[in-house]
Formats: structure tokens, C-alpha cells, sequence
């Protein structure tokens, strides 16, 4: 989700903010069936205005308990046990470079690189499977900044990948490759080898959309702030199975810096 | 706060409607045929399981029949890494051998602990390692294959500073991480030892495997100075019998027991459309030389099986405590 501050701010500015979001994965490679998960969130954020030129940097992780219906119950040996539930993980680093366009409105348009990465553990029975799906590209990002009253100002913001490396569970989820990366309890160079292997994707196999609205009560140092956000991707796989994620969220947090306009 | 962003979080997911007893048959025998791994190695005839068990299901039938008819058809791979899961129900295995836990009582932990142990032994990592003594021998029993696995190594060398062989204890090995063995048994060897070979499902087409994977243990460590005897049953399974062709292809190792399981490729899970779970495995391993031991299990260089008639006698370590100076 793009931090909205930006341009119309005459100092950098430092963003905190948390939340909840409901995310939701359908991954084919495990289920036909959508799992949601109620999420916590936070974001930190920085903005860095300029004469031409913005810059804003986000950082956004959620992660929460997820489900594809209620918990059932089975037994192993006459012991009963609950299904246990699966878990989702999402993380997004992304910076933004906006122009302001000439016109009417106050609107930039502006590229950024962009990193999300998200797990799912899926469980199932005694066992679960990791699966992950990890995106380095270019985004494009829109800002439009809606004039309110007084000291309240209304940022919405759109973004879409233009392109990204794309790296997503194989197959069969546990191949000889991945096992080979993961050996032992992997670490951190594991992360890298799972983002390592995937192909260069644009809107062919990968379609992705993020928007967002921010208010913000300009203070001279703190400024508090309430945002809504809203992510839908779909990514479908060589071996034709389809990924979807969904993400909708609401955050309250506050503004360090930058000064009213 | 959290019931109201559960129940926002399922609106936001949508509702799908409940899927009918054939189109969960459907999906199951599609999630086998599209990523199940050993078809060929266990002589399966998926299209004629098939046509044997779809017919004997109506659409609308219930909960009871459709497990009936999925079981039914799973039973015919016989394989421990096939498991079904549903509500209410009892976890089954398409193995007969853990589905019906034949011969399970040959292996007694009870008496291992009671008759053998010094001291009864010592449980580590969890409890997923039985570690200790028997009559001058060192013992080692991996319960599954995880990190316990590095114990091997301190056991070895336990054993060589006295001079005493090493057992170690396969028997009833629920699996787990194969390359934790392998990381742990880098340690026995200053060479590569080649293991086995897997190649994975990539592709939902039957017969579409990505290219054979040559496993080996790196040699990081040095041989092993003292006799080893492995033990296995038909309860080792999985990473188990990964571990099994691993030992075998080190110098002064014996294995002593039954077979193993014969359910070697890794496994995944999956969700069919009404909620239950399979596993299945999406692989086909062989050993160094090709040898297929899928549905047949690691066989013991030294064929030894419990009597029963004798309770307080466990053979199978009796013969490895003969082999290795106990």
C-alpha cells in the first residue's frame, strides 16, 4: 500500500500507522477454496518532497490466522484433534518517484520499484505446506490530493505493476529444488534462493491493482491520520493454476513532520 | 473487535456453494492424477481405479458414501504417504501395513526402555531422540527426522572414544526432514556419497516430471571407525527410509530388521472442495543404481523379524548387539 504523504508537504515527514486488514489467498497449488484471515497491520512510512520531484518510501507487514471455513475435528489413534488453522504472511517495501502533472488537478504520476512478498501455511490434518509468493518489479503509482476545509487534507492513491520478477511455489510445492534450498532448516539464504527462481511477468499472467484513501489533520508537528486500502491480484501459474489475494484494510496513525500547505 | 474483522473478512472472501459427492470425487481423483508422483513405480492403473469407483457413487450421495468410495479407491496405491482427513473421522492411511498396524507390536518401546536401556535411556530434542547404552554399545532411536538427527554424530563419536559400536534405531521412524540425516551424516564421510536420486511432478499431464536430482551426502567429516547396525521395520517410512538408503551407502553400516515402508517420494497435502484433506506424494526416488524401492521398501541387508513367542527378547536388536560387539 503507497504511504500517502507527499508533494504538497514542504518538509519530510515520517509515517506510523496500525490496523487491521482482512486478507484472503486462493492458491490452486493446495485448494479450490479461498482462505481469509482477520490481520493486524502496521506501516512505517517516509515522504521526502521536492520542487519536481517526490519520493515516498512504505514498508507494510500483516500477518493473521487463516481459514477456509469453520474448525472441524478428527481423530488419530482416538485422540481428537482440532484442524489446526493455516497462516498468512504479507509484506510489502515499495518507493514511489512523483511528478506533479500540469492541470487542473492536483495530480502526480510517478514509478517506483516494488517488493511484496507473501506466505501461506496451509495446514492440513497433522501436516502443513509452505507456500510462498514473492514480486520485485516496477509500479506505476497515481496520487491525486482532494481539497477538504481548513487543515484536513484527502489523499487517494492508486498503483499497478508494469512488470516484476516473479517467483511463486513450484508445482508440486515440495520439489527436489526447493527441498535442496530449505535444507536443514534453511535461513536466511533460503529466502533469496525461493525469490531466485521465477520469470519476468507483466499483465499477461499477472494482473494487480492497489488504491487508497488517506485524511490527515495537519499539525504543525504531529498530524493524525485514518486511511482505507484495498489490493486485488491475480497471477496465473505456467501449469495454469491461479493464485488470487485480496487485501482490505483500515489503519489510524500519526504524521511526524512535513508542515501544512 | 477481532469477531467483527473475522466475520468482514468472510464477506470479503464470498460464499461458494457446497460441492456435490462427485464433484469431490472428481477433484480428489484429478488431485492424484494431476500430481501424484509414483504411478508408474507402483503399477498403478489410475484410469481403471477410476472407472471402478466413480460409478458406485450418486451425485447427491452422502458423507458416509463418498468416504467409502474414496477410501476404497486410495487403498488401492497401499501407500503411507496416502491419507485422508474428514470430520468426525478417524486419520486413514492407504497403507495397510499403518492403516491396520500389522506388526506394530514386534517393536515395544516399553521394553527397549525396561530390558536394554541403561537407565532407560535418555530422551532428547524433544523426545523425538531415545539416546543411550546397551551393554557397551551405543544407541541411537530417531523417532522422526528433524534436527534430532544430529545426534548421529554425537553418538559416533561417544562410540569411537570407546571404542564400542553404534546401533541406530530406525525402527517405527514417522519421517520427517530428510536432509537433516544428510546434513547429520556429512559428518561419516570425507567423500560425496551418492544416495539416491528424485525427480518431482511438474505438470498436471501424467508422466511430467522435472529432471532427475542426484542426492549425495557431502563429504564433510570423516568414516566412521566402528561398527554401525541400522534397524528398520515396515513403520519406517518417509524421511526414515530416506535416512535408510543414506546409511546404506556407508562404508561398515549393516541393516538389520524387516524392510522398510516402501513409501520413499515426498509428500504435500491438498483440500478438496469440501473441506477434507489427502496427502500424496509427487515424487519418484530411486537409489544410486536405479533400484526402485517405492511400494517395496529398503530391504535389510540382515533379515531379522521379532518373535512374539519370546516378549522380552527384542531380536531384532539382539542381532544388531551381536553384530556390533554388545
Amino acid at each position: 500500500v503507497l504511504l500517502l504523504a507527499g508533494a504538497a508537504l514542504a518538509a519530510p515527514s515520517v509515517d506510523l500507522a496500525l490496523g487491521a486488514r482482512a486478507l484472503t489467498r486462493r492458491d490452486e497449488a493446495f485448494s479450490p477454496r479461498t482462505y481469509v484471515a482477520p490481520a493486524p497491520s502496521a506501516r512505517l512510512g517516509a515522504s521526502v518532497p521536492g520542487d519536481r520531484w517526490s519520493h515516498r518510501l512504505s514498508l507494510d507487514l500483516a500477518m493473521g490466522s487463516a481459514r477456509s471455513g469453520p474448525a472441524w475435528s478428527f481423530t488419530v489413534d482416538g485422540e481428537r484433534r482440532d484442524t489446526p488453522p493455516s497462516s498468512l504472511v504479507e509484506v510489502s517495501l515499495r518507493e514511489a518517484t512523483l511528478h506533479a502533472v500540469p492541470g487542473p488537478l492536483p495530480l502526480q504520476l510517478g514509478l517506483g520499484p516494488a517488493l511484496d512478498v507473501s506466505t501461506a501455511t496451509f495446514a492440513f490434518g497433522r501436516g502443513g505446506v509452505f507456500t510462498y509468493f514473492g514480486t520485485i518489479g516496477l509500479d506505476a503509482a497515481a496520487r491525486l490530493e482532494v481539497p477538504l476545509p481548513g487543515p484536513h487534507r484527502l489523499d487517494v492513491q492508486l498503483g499497478a505493476p508494469l512488470a516484476a520478477w516473479v517467483a511463486r511455489s513450484p508445482y508440486a510445492l515440495n520439489d527436489d529444488r526447493y527441498i535442496d534450498t530449505i535444507a536443514a532448516g534453511g535461513g536466511v539464504g533460503a529466502v533469496f534462493g525461493l525469490l531466485g527462481r521465477g520469470r519476468v511477468e507483466s499483465w499477461g499472467t499477472r494482473q494487480a491493482v492497489r488504491a487508497g484513501a488517506a485524511w490527515t489533520w495537519s499539525r504543525r508537528v504531529v498530524s493524525p491520520t485514518a486511511s482505507v486500502d484495498l489490493a486485488l491480484e491475480r497471477q496465473l501459474a505456467p501449469w495454469g493454476g491461479v493464485l488470487v489475494r485480496r487485501a482490505a484494510g483500515v489503519s489510524v496513525g500519526a504524521r511526524f513532520g512535513g508542515s501544512a500547505t | 473487535m477481532r469477531p467483527v474483522l473475522s466475520a468482514l473478512a468472510l464477506a470479503f472472501a464470498g460464499c461458494a456453494p457446497e460441492p456435490t459427492a462427485l464433484e469431490v470425487f472428481d477433484a480428489a481423483w484429478g488431485a492424484f492424477d494431476a500430481r501424484y508422483g509414483p504411478f508408474d513405480q507402483r503399477d498403478i492403473d489410475w484410469d481403471a481405479a477410476r472407472a471402478t469407483w466413480r460409478p458406485t457413487l450418486a451425485p447427491a450421495a452422502g458423507d458416509d458414501t463418498l468416504w467409502d468410495t474414496l477410501t476404497g479407491m486410495l487403498a488401492e496405491l497401499d501407500d503411507g504417504h496416502v491419507q485422508l482427513y474428514a470430520p468426525g473421522r478417524a486419520h486413514w492411511y492407504a497403507n495397510a501395513v499403518y492403516r491396520e498396524r500389522i506388526g506394530d507390536e514386534r517393536f515395544d518401546e516399553d521394553r527397549l526402555r525396561a530390558a536394554y536401556l541403561d537407565g532407560g535411556g535418555e530422551d532428547l530434542h524433544d523426545d523425538t531422540v531415545l539416546a543411550g547404552r546397551i551393554r557397551g554399545a551405543e544407541y541411537v532411536w530417531l523417532r522422526v527426522i528433524g534436527g534430532g538427527a544430529l545426534e548421529l554424530e554425537a553418538a559416533r563419536q561417544r562410540a569411537e572414544r570407546r571404542g564400542a559400536g553404534l546401533i541406530v534405531d530406525l525402527r517405527h521412524d514417522g519421517g520427517g526432514d530428510f536432509t537433516w540425516a544428510r546434513a547429520a551424516l556429512s559428518a561419516w564421510t570425507d567423500r560425496d556419497v551418492p544416495v539416491f536420486r528424485s525427480r518431482t511432478r511438474s505438470g498436471p499431464v501424467r508422466g511430467t516430471f522435472d529432471a532427475w536430482t542426484d542426492w549425495a551426502i557431502p563429504g564433510e567429516g570423516a568414516p566412521v571407525q566402528v561398527p554401525v547396525a541400522v534397524l528398520t521395520d515396515r513403520f519406517t517410512i518417509s524421511a526414515g527410509e530416506r535416512a535408510t538408503l543414506m546409511l546404506r551407502e556407508l562404508p561398515g553400516v549393516t541393516l538389520i530388521g524387516e524392510p522398510t515402508n516402501g513409501s520413499i517420494a515426498t509428500m504435500i497435502g491438498q483440500e478438496l472442495p469440501n473441506r477434507w484433506y489427502v496427502t500424496l506424494p509427487v515424487q519418484e526416488v530411486e537409489g544410486p543404481r536405479g533400484e526402485v524401492w517405492e511400494g517395496l521398501g529398503v530391504p535389510p541387508d540382515l533379515e531379522v523379524l521379532d518373535d512374539l513367542a519370546t516378549p522380552e527378547v527384542d531380536e531384532v536388536l539382539e542381532a544388531a548387539l551381536a553384530l556390533v560387539g554388545g
